[in-house]
């Protein structure tokens, strides 16, 4: 793997301060983006992501109107337009609790304030070369919790009885009982 | 039936990978372009020069949101602004070089995280509490004045620990078994 740049990525940052949306715009414009949409609230975001179709969006969570994780449960509707989009969750929330909270709304990636140009690189590359399936189960949907599966110790019951029920269009879908 | 079939059924799902069409690879290596990095803390070494006049439009704007709790009460949504605020302010000082304004702020942040139902709580609690959010804000302001950004000032790190500690034996004393931000 060589280095990345970011040039053909379309971004939208949702923060409703607009000191931290210009040092997010400075870094990401520095790795070679140049589509990047700023939206101030969760529904503006919202808007944005419905009519910009971005390749990522970069979250902050504490936001007027719509915070971050009302909006990440908007976005993993299997129905919406796009469920699948990537979404880094920049927070200055660091408790454990939160980070767990912030993964069953489904979020893809979290990244604690205070952030720097190479640990939001680090979770954008992070995001392109080591997607995560999806899951949909009752209660649940969005990439599976579980990124370590290689280094799981224990059984990993996911593996028993999957069946490929559908490989149609470009998604690839396993079902597990 | 079905509906047991559903409780124990779930899809694991690949979703297309558009990103790596779109990503374009220089060289070798581990995917981090050290130039790029490089140009990206430049250029928020460049805003830098900036970070003093946002640092003191964010402590303004806490300040602000400490006051109008005080008026309209900690409990409601001046309460809620006031910990966005604080909040925003944590999460931003470090990048701005105080660090101790986010440790500060995130002893403010654990103080209104740990209480789910303060409206509940008796007056003196409700006052307390006020009080010693608003002696955050008071050594917020006191760091800024003094250009106090890190521990190696031995006595923001004085005033910053018994801060932190005063906030810890609060929740222990009057909200125990309500910190859950551990």
């Amino acid at each position: 793997m060589g280095s990345m740049h970011f040039d053909r990525m379309r971004f939208v940052i949702a923060d409703d301060n607009a000191h931290m949306r210009r040092i997010i715009r400075a870094i990401l414009h520095s790795l070679g983006a140049r589509e990047i949409h700023e939206a101030e609230d969760g529904a503006v975001a919202l808007e944005m992501i419905e009519n910009q179709q971005p390749d990522i969006l970069i979250t902050d969570w504490v936001m007027p109107v719509i915070d971050g994780i009302e909006l990440v449960q908007f976005i993993r509707n299997p129905k919406g337009r796009c469920p699948f989009l990537p979404i880094i969750m920049l927070t200055g929330h660091t408790e454990k609790r939160r980070i767990q909270e912030a993964r069953d709304a489904g979020v893809t990636e979290f990244l604690a304030k205070p952030i720097s140009a190479t640990s939001l690189y680090e979770r954008i590359i992070s995001v392109v070369e080591m997607p995560r399936p999806f899951v949909k189960a009752k209660g649940y949907f969005g990439p599976c919790r579980r990124r370590q599966v290689k280094n799981h110790k224990g059984q990993n019951r996911r593996e028993k009885d999957n069946v490929i029920i559908d490989d149609g269009e470009d998604a690839h879908t396993q079902i597990m009982v | 039936m079905a509906e047991e079939q559903e409780d124990t059924t779930f899809q694991m799902i690949t979703p297309p990978n558009h990103l790596k069409s779109k990503v374009k690879v220089i060289g070798s290596g581990d995917g981090i372009d050290m130039e790029a990095v490089a140009r990206a803390e430049a250029a928020i070494s460049e805003l830098s020069v900036e970070f003093d006049d946002w640092l003191a439009d964010e402590v303004e704007r806490l300040g602000k949101a400490q006051e109008r709790a005080a008026r309209e009460g900690i409990t409601g949504e001046a309460g809620d602004e006031f910990f966005r605020v604080a909040h925003d302010l944590k999460g931003q000082a470090g990048t701005f070089g105080y660090p101790l304004i986010t440790d500060t702020c995130a002893s403010l942040c654990r103080l209104f995280d740990s209480i789910k139902d303060l409206e509940s709580q008796p007056d003196s609690v409700i006052e307390k509490f006020a009080r010693l959010a608003e002696n955050h804000v008071f050594t917020v302001r006191a760091l800024v004045s003094g250009q106090i950004k890190d521990i190696s000032h031995p006595m923001g790190k004085k005033l910053t620990q018994e801060l932190y500690a005063t906030t810890l034996k609060f929740i222990e004393r009057f909200l125990p078994g309500e910190d859950s931000g551990k």
